[in-house]
C-alpha cells in the first residue's frame, strides 16, 4: 500500500470516526431550539427498536417540514403567546383560560375530558404533541409506521372529541351535534382540516386549521340575501356553511349586518367618516352581559328588514356583513364577508 | 421520605418517578414513619367518589335553613303581592293607613312576602328609596330568611340592593357567606367601589381578609383612597386593634399591611377574643360576634356544618366542564384561608383528575396556609397526571420533607428529560423536573447543597427552558450568588430567549 493510499484511508478512517464522534454528541434539539437535522437524526438515531423520547414538537419539523410550517402559521402555534389572547385574558391571570392554551396532550388527559394546564414549553402553545402524543409517549397518528417518530395507528388522534376538550367550552361541538352536519357525518376535520397535497405529491390533513381568521372559509359559512321590496330591503342571513353556530367559539366574536345610505361617491369612504347603522348582531353575550345569545345556528336563517329611505333618490343604500374578532372592533376594522348596494 | 424515593423505579430514566403509595402509606411518611409494603406502579392512582360523599354528607337541609327554597307563586299572587309591596313602601302620607296595612298582610306571609319581593325589586319604575324601605322591612324578618335573600341578591342589578345585601350579611352571623362573597371580589365582577369596598368589610368581618391587599392597593389610586381608607378604618378595628387618629394615615397602613401579612401566612385574620360583628371594639364585657341575630343558628355546630355546605356547594363545580365555575371556585378556595383546606384535602382524594387539580391548584396559592395538605399531596406523586402540579405544591405550602422530595427529583432527573408523556418510559421526564424546580423556588430553602446542585446542573443544560426554572430556583435559594443569576436572567429576557412573560414571572416572583 502506497504512502498516497495509506494516507488517504487514514484521512477518510478520521473523517469517518470525527462525523461519528459529532453525530453522538448531536443534541435532539439544537443550540438554538429547533430540531432541524439534527431533531431529525436524534429521532434516527434514538429509533432503531425504540421509539424516540420526545422532549419537543421542534423535533418534528426534520421529517415533516410544510407540516410543521403549517403549524406555525396557525393560532394553535401562538394559543399562550399570542398578544390578542394575553390581554383579553389579562396575561392569563384568568386562569381558567390557560388549560386550553397551554394543554397537557390531550390523548394523556383524556380525549373529550377537559384538559389540563401543562407547565413545559409556553412557547409551543398547541403543538403536535398536543394532539398526537399517548399515553406511552408514542406520537399516535392516522397510520402507524415503524420509521422515522414510529407513530402507532391511533382512530383517537382524529375524532371530534379530539377538538371537544377544548372546543366545547364555548360549546361548539354540541352546537355540532345538534346540526345536520352530525347527522351527515361532516365533522370538524371535513372543514377544518381538509385534505392537501404537499412536496412530492404526498397527502395530509392541512394543519392551519382556518376558520375564524381566515376570510375565505368565513365566507363560506354564511349566505346573505337581500332583496328589495317596495319601501323596504328584505334581508335574510342563512348559516349554509357551518356545522355550528355563526358566529361560534369565544363570546368575543360578533357577525354585524350594517347599512347605510350614501351618495355613490361617498360608497368606499369609511365608516368614521360616513357612519353605518347595524340592523343585527349575531353574537354570544359575555357573562353577566345583559341579553339573549344571538349566534346563528347551524342551517337557521335570520329575517330582517331596511327601510328605504323617501328622500334617498340618487343615492345608494349599501349593506355590509361585518365579521369582529372582538365586539369592540369597529365597522372600519371588520372582515366585509359581503357586500350589497342598491341604487335608490 | 427518603427511603419512598429510593425505591426502584420502574422503567428507564425513571429516577424522578416519586410515586407513592396510597393515602395511609403517604401520611405516615409525612409523619416521619417508613413502610415497606411495595409502592404502586405509576398511574395506577383510584382515588375515592369525594363528590358523592360530599353530596350525601350535606344533603341535611335544615327547614329553617337560609336557602330552603322560597314558595313558587302564581302570576296572580305575585302580582297582588308586588302591589302590596308597592304600597307598603308608598312614602305617600295619604297612603300611610294601607301602607301599614300592607305591611301587616305582607307579615304574615313572609315566605311568600320575600318571594314576591325579588319581582318588586326589578321593576324598572321603582324609585330608590321605595326599595330601600322594602329591604329595611325585611331586616326584622327571620336571620336565615334574610341570608338566604342576600345571598341570592349579592349579583342584583341595582348597586343600592347588592350593598345592602352585603352590608346585612355583615351584621348577621352569617359566616357561611364568606364563599360566596369570595366570588364577588373575583376581578371585574364587582365594578362598583362601594359594594366592592362593603364586601371586604363583611369578610373581616366573618374573618377573612382575601381583600384586604386590593383594599391597600387603592391607596394609591387618588379616585378610590376616600373609600379605601374608611373602610381600612373599620377592617383594623375589626381585627382588634382599632385605629386611633393620632396614628395618621401611615399608621393605619402599618397596622392593615401587618394583618394582611399574616392573614397571607396563616390564613387566619388576626381576631380578638370576642370580636364584635360590624367591626366596632370589643366592648369590655364581650359578646358581639358570637351573638346571634334574631333567629340566626345558635348552635356552631349547625354554622360550621352551614358554612361547609358552602363550600361545597362552590367545589363540587371542581368537576364541572365549563371552567369559568371551576375557575370560581378555585379563586373562592384559596382565598378562603384555613376555612376551605378541609374540603380542599378531601377533593385531592377525587377519582377524577379535574376535581384534584382545581384542588391542587387553588393549593398552590393558597401556600403556606395549605400545608395541612401535604399528607393528600404527597399521595399524588403516584397519579401521573397530577404528579407535576403536586410537586409544585409540595414546594409552596412548605411541607416539612419538601426540600428533601424536590431536591432528590431535581437531582436525579436526567440531563434532558422526555416532555409529558405521563406513563411513558422515561416518565415522569421533563415537566416533572421543571414542577420540582419550580416547588423549590416557591420553597425558597437557603441551603448551600442545595444552590451547589442547582448550579452544576445550571451549567450542563444548554437548554432555556431548564436554564430558567434553574435560575428561578436559585434565585429564591441563593443569597450570596444572587447578582449573578440575575444578570443571567436578564440576559435571558434581553436576547429573548424562551418565553418571555413566563421569564417576566421568575424575575417578578424570586428575584
Amino acid at each position: 500500500m502506497s504512502g498516497a493510499v495509506r494516507f488517504a484511508l487514514g484521512l477518510g478512517l478520521a473523517g469517518v470516526i470525527a462525523g461519528v464522534a459529532l453525530w453522538v454528541g448531536k443534541d435532539p434539539v439544537d443550540a438554538d431550539g429547533t430540531a432541524g437535522d439534527g431533531g431529525a437524526a436524534a429521532l434516527t438515531a434514538q429509533g432503531g427498536a425504540q421509539p424516540p423520547v420526545f422532549t419537543s414538537s421542534r423535533q418534528c419539523k426534520g421529517c415533516h417540514a410544510e407540516l410543521y410550517a403549517e403549524w406555525e402559521a396557525s393560532h394553535h402555534a401562538i394559543s399562550y403567546t399570542n398578544p390578542e389572547v394575553r390581554k383579553l385574558s389579562d396575561d392569563f391571570a384568568q386562569k381558567e383560560c390557560r388549560t386550553c392554551h397551554l394543554p397537557v396532550p390531550i390523548l394523556v388527559s383524556g380525549v373529550g375530558q377537559r384538559t389540563i394546564f401543562r407547565q413545559e414549553r409556553p412557547d409551543e402553545g398547541v403543538d403536535c404533541l398536543s394532539c398526537h402524543l399517548d399515553p406511552q409517549g408514542r406520537i399516535a397518528g392516522r397510520h402507524a409506521s415503524d420509521k422515522g417518530c414510529m407513530p402507532v395507528a391511533s382512530a383517537d388522534s382524529v375524532k371530534v372529541e379530539l377538538c371537544e376538550s377544548c372546543h366545547n367550552q364555548h360549546l361548539t361541538t354540541d352546537q355540532w351535534r345538534a346540526s345536520r352536519f352530525a347527522k351527515d357525518g361532516v365533522t370538524c376535520n371535513t372543514c377544518h382540516m381538509p385534505e392537501v397535497e404537499r412536496a412530492g405529491g404526498r397527502k395530509g390533513l392541512d394543519h392551519r386549521w382556518l376558520g375564524a381568521h381566515d376570510l375565505a372559509t368565513l365566507k363560506k359559512g354564511g349566505e346573505l340575501r337581500v332583496e328589495r321590496k317596495d319601501d323596504r330591503l328584505a334581508v335574510e342571513f342563512e348559516n349554509v356553511g357551518c356545522g355550528h353556530n355563526f358566529p361560534t367559539e369565544e363570546r368575543h366574536r360578533a357577525v354585524d349586518i350594517v347599512w347605510r345610505v350614501v351618495a355613490p361617491d361617498g360608497l368606499d369612504k369609511p365608516g368614521a367618516e360616513l357612519a353605518f347603522t347595524r340592523l343585527y348582531r349575531f353574537r354570544q353575550p359575555y357573562r353577566g352581559d345583559p341579553g339573549p345569545n344571538t349566534q346563528l345556528p347551524a342551517g337557521e336563517t335570520w329575517k330582517g328588514e331596511i327601510p328605504v329611505p323617501a328622500d334617498g333618490a340618487g343615492k345608494v343604500l349599501q349593506v355590509r356583513l361585518l365579521y369582529k374578532l372582538t365586539p369592540f372592533v369597529e365597522d372600519d376594522d371588520a372582515s366585509v364577508l359581503d357586500e350589497r348596494r342598491f341604487e335608490l | 421520605m427518603l427511603l419512598f424515593l429510593s425505591l426502584p423505579s420502574c422503567g428507564r430514566e425513571e429516577p424522578a418517578d416519586v410515586g407513592a403509595g396510597d393515602g395511609k402509606q403517604a401520611q405516615a411518611q409525612q409523619a416521619g414513619g417508613a413502610t415497606s409494603s411495595p409502592l404502586p406502579a405509576v398511574g395506577t392512582y383510584a382515588g375515592a367518589d369525594v363528590l358523592a360523599r360530599w353530596a350525601e354528607r350535606f344533603a341535611r337541609v335544615p327547614a329553617t335553613a337560609y336557602d330552603a327554597p322560597l314558595p313558587a307563586l302564581d302570576d296572580a299572587r305575585r302580582a297582588e303581592l308586588v302591589d302590596k309591596w308597592a304600597t307598603a313602601t308608598t312614602s305617600s302620607r295619604r297612603m300611610a293607613r294601607y301602607a301599614a296595612e300592607a305591611r301587616d298582610q305582607l307579615m304574615q306571609d313572609r315566605p311568600a312576602a320575600l318571594a314576591a319581593l325579588a319581582a318588586f325589586l326589578e321593576l324598572p319604575s321603582n324609585p330608590p328609596d321605595d326599595e330601600l324601605r322594602a329591604l329595611t322591612m325585611i331586616a326584622d324578618y327571620d336571620a336565615p330568611a334574610v341570608v338566604g335573600f342576600c345571598l341570592r341578591h349579592l349579583t342584583d342589578e341595582n348597586r343600592l340592593v347588592r350593598l345592602w345585601c352585603v352590608r346585612r350579611l355583615g351584621e348577621l352571623d352569617a359566616p357561611h357567606a364568606v364563599p360566596r362573597l369570595l366570588v364577588r371580589i373575583r376581578e371585574f365582577y364587582e365594578e362598583d367601589p362601594e359594594v366592592l369596598a362593603a364586601v371586604f368589610e363583611t369578610l373581616a368581618i366573618h374573618g377573612n381578609l382575601a381583600g384586604l391587599s386590593r383594599l391597600l392597593a387603592w391607596v394609591g389610586d387618588p379616585a378610590w383612597v376616600e373609600r379605601a381608607g374608611p373602610s381600612l378604618i373599620r377592617i383594623v378595628g375589626t381585627c382588634g386593634t382599632p385605629y386611633d387618629e393620632s396614628e395618621g394615615w401611615d399608621g393605619l397602613l402599618a397596622k392593615a399591611r401587618l394583618h394582611e401579612r399574616n392573614w397571607r401566612e396563616t390564613g387566619v385574620a388576626d381576631r380578638p377574643a370576642t370580636a364584635p360583628a360590624g367591626g366596632a371594639p370589643a366592648p369590655e364585657n364581650g359578646g358581639g360576634h358570637e351573638a346571634a341575630g334574631d333567629g340566626a343558628p345558635d348552635d356552631r355546630a349547625e354554622r360550621d356544618y352551614l358554612a361547609q355546605r358552602e363550600w361545597w356547594l362552590l367545589l363540587r363545580d371542581f368537576d364541572e366542564f365549563q371552567l369559568r365555575p371551576v375557575d370560581e371556585a378555585r379563586f373562592a378556595a384559596r382565598e378562603g384561608g384555613v376555612a376551605a383546606v378541609a374540603l380542599l384535602r378531601e377533593a385531592l382524594g377525587d377519582q377524577r383528575v379535574n376535581v384534584r387539580m382545581p384542588a391542587l391548584e387553588a393549593l398552590l396559592e393558597l401556600r403556606r396556609p395549605g400545608k395541612p395538605c401535604a399528607p393528600e399531596v404527597a399521595t399524588l406523586f403516584g397519579d401521573r397526571l397530577c404528579r407535576a402540579t403536586a410537586l409544585n405544591v409540595y414546594g409552596a405550602i412548605g411541607a416539612d420533607d419538601a426540600l428533601e422530595v424536590l431536591t432528590r427529583v431535581v437531582d436525579a432527573a436526567p440531563a434532558t428529560p422526555a416532555t409529558a408523556a405521563p406513563a411513558a418510559p422515561g416518565a415522569p421526564g421533563r415537566e416533572v423536573l421543571i414542577a420540582a424546580l419550580h416547588g423549590l423556588a416557591e420553597l425558597g430553602a437557603a441551603r448551600l447543597d442545595l444552590v451547589d446542585m442547582l448550579a452544576r446542573r445550571l451549567a450542563a443544560t444548554d437548554e432555556d427552558e431548564l436554564h430558567a426554572w434553574y435560575l428561578a430556583a436559585l434565585l429564591a435559594s441563593s443569597r450570596s450568588l444572587r447578582a449573578g443569576y440575575e444578570a443571567d436572567l436578564d440576559k435571558m429576557l434581553a436576547d429573548k430567549r424562551y418565553h418571555e412573560p413566563t421569564l417576566l414571572e421568575i424575575r417578578r416572583k424570586y428575584r
